[in-house]
Parts: structure tokens; sequence; C-alpha cells
């Protein structure tokens, strides 16, 4: 990440990549975390389901593409 | 009956989501902060330690959830069970261990079914996510049934080595049998949820203070 001010940002470069997977990585996390905080609300097998298999789906995907972001170009 | 979600668990679960949405939003808007030591730093705490730790204590508290009388109840199909642990029968074995606090109010379904869905091996798990499926897509069976025999361990957790069960002639005498499962706790006690009557049935709803 440290190129995001060493390089000038021209379209398809590794800075903007990065960036842009991070944008997605960090929708993916704010919508997995709201998804997550919301079905704490509710005592009902559904919700659990939906933290499950919804929330921590979008947690996982965006950590792993922040991860990659980091280690990739 | 107090929602455990209100607890200070579900707080701390929000606050810790809170922060990192805002560190995420942070490090999103000023792109340029990730330049620094500090701000990688930051990153990783914002899209890696912080989701993890609000995930992986969501999904405790989940659990824990799971096991109030609430979250059993909360399918309409359960309702006549729930309606057992009222009946005015001291006869019927759910409603006098409910009523006589012989377990806990709150956790009455699990402690007497500690192997069900969420809680039993992986085939209980799996059965768990068929009574969703069959709650809201499927056919819901006229008669609910248990997928094995209830077993004695789950009486005898509390009742072996309690003086009103071992000095009982009866038990005595199938001692063995009883602990392995042999006779059924259920052969003698056989009054449970009598989903079929409980509708007709009086209930018992406490003292009013």
């Amino acid at each position: 990440m440290s190129r995001a001010t060493a390089e000038p940002a021209v379209p398809g470069s590794p800075v903007l990549r990065q960036l842009r997977r991070l944008r997605i990585a960090a929708l993916l996390l704010v919508l997995g975390l709201l998804i997550e905080v919301a079905t704490l609300r509710s005592l009902h097998p559904f919700a659990f389901l939906s933290f499950a298999f919804l929330g921590m789906t979008l947690v996982a995907a965006a950590v792993l593409l922040y991860l990659y972001a980091i280690v990739s170009d | 009956m107090a929602i455990p979600t209100a607890g200070l668990g579900f707080l701390a679960v929000a606050t810790l989501a809170a922060v990192a949405i805002a560190l995420i939003a942070l490090v999103v808007l000023r792109p340029s902060l990730v330049a620094a030591r500090g701000g990688k730093v930051l990153a990783f705490f914002a899209f890696l330690v912080l989701p993890v730790v609000v995930t992986a204590t969501g999904l405790q508290l989940h659990m824990e959830n799971s096991k109030s009388t609430a979250f059993c109840l909360s399918c309409h199909v359960m309702a006549p069970y729930g309606r057992s642990l009222y009946v005015d029968d001291k006869d019927h074995v759910p409603a006098a261990h409910f009523q006589n606090n012989r377990i806990p109010r709150d956790q009455a379904c699990f402690t007497c079914h500690t192997t069900y869905t969420l809680f039993g091996d992986y085939r209980a798990k799996l059965g768990g996510l068929r009574h969703v499926y069959v709650n809201y897509l499927g056919t819901i069976p006229k008669t609910i049934q248990l997928y094995q025999p209830y077993n004695n361990r789950e009486c005898l957790h509390c009742h072996q080595g309690a003086r009103k069960f071992e000095e009982n002639d009866v038990h005595q005498g199938i001692r063995a049998d009883l602990a392995a499962n042999k006779t059924s706790c259920l052969e003698c006690h056989g009054t449970i949820h009598d989903v079929a009557n409980v509708a007709h049935l009086a209930t018992w709803h406490g003292v009013k203070p």
C-alpha cells in the first residue's frame, strides 16, 4: 500500500487496482458487519442462519480480498 | 423473559463493529493514510482484526442465545411444546420440571435436549438446518418425533445421586438398566409434551406478585 503515494494513479496501475480491491473489501465488510450486528437483536433460527451464511461469508470474503490486495501487485 | 442479546455482549459487539466501520471508512476515504507504517497497522486492524473479533464474538453470542427457551419457541410449530411447560399437572414431566425450577426456565428446552440441532454432532447440526428448511419451505409433520429414543443420560445428569432418586425402591431395582439405557425413564414417567391435548389442559402461570 505504500505505493499509494509513490506512484501516479494512472488507469490500470497497481495502485488503482489495490485501491479498488480495498474499496470492494470495505463494502463487503460493512455489509457483513451490519448484518451480523442486526441479526444479534433477534432470537430466531433465521437470524442465526443469516449471521452464519450471509454475515460470516461476507466478512470472510472481505478479509480474503483485503489480504489478496496487500500481497498482490 | 429477558432477551440475552440485550446484555453487555451485544453492546460490545455493536461497539466493536461501529469502530471497525469507522476505521474502514477512514482508510477508504483517506487512502494516503496507509502509506505510513501506522496507517498500515490501522488498516490491518480495521480490515482483519476487528471484523474477525466481531464475528467470533457474535457467533458465540448466537450460540448462547440459541440455548434460550424463547429461541426454541420462536417457531410457530413449537408453540404447543411451550404451552406444555405450563400444564397444571404434577405428573406432566416437562411442566413439573419447568414450574418447580428443576431446570433453568430460560434454557428449559436445551437443558433436557442437549444433543439437539446446534448442540449435537454434525448430524444434529444438519438436522437443525433441515428443521429450518421444513419450517419455511417444507411440510411440517403432524407429529414431531425425536430422531433417537430419549437418552436417560439427560435425566440422570441431574437425578443420579439425588436422595429422592436413589432411595426409591423401583429405581434401586433397575439402576443398572437405567444407566445403560436398557430401560427408559419414560416407561414410568411417560407424560411428556402431550401436545395433542395440551390446548385443552389447564395451565399454571405462577403466583402474581
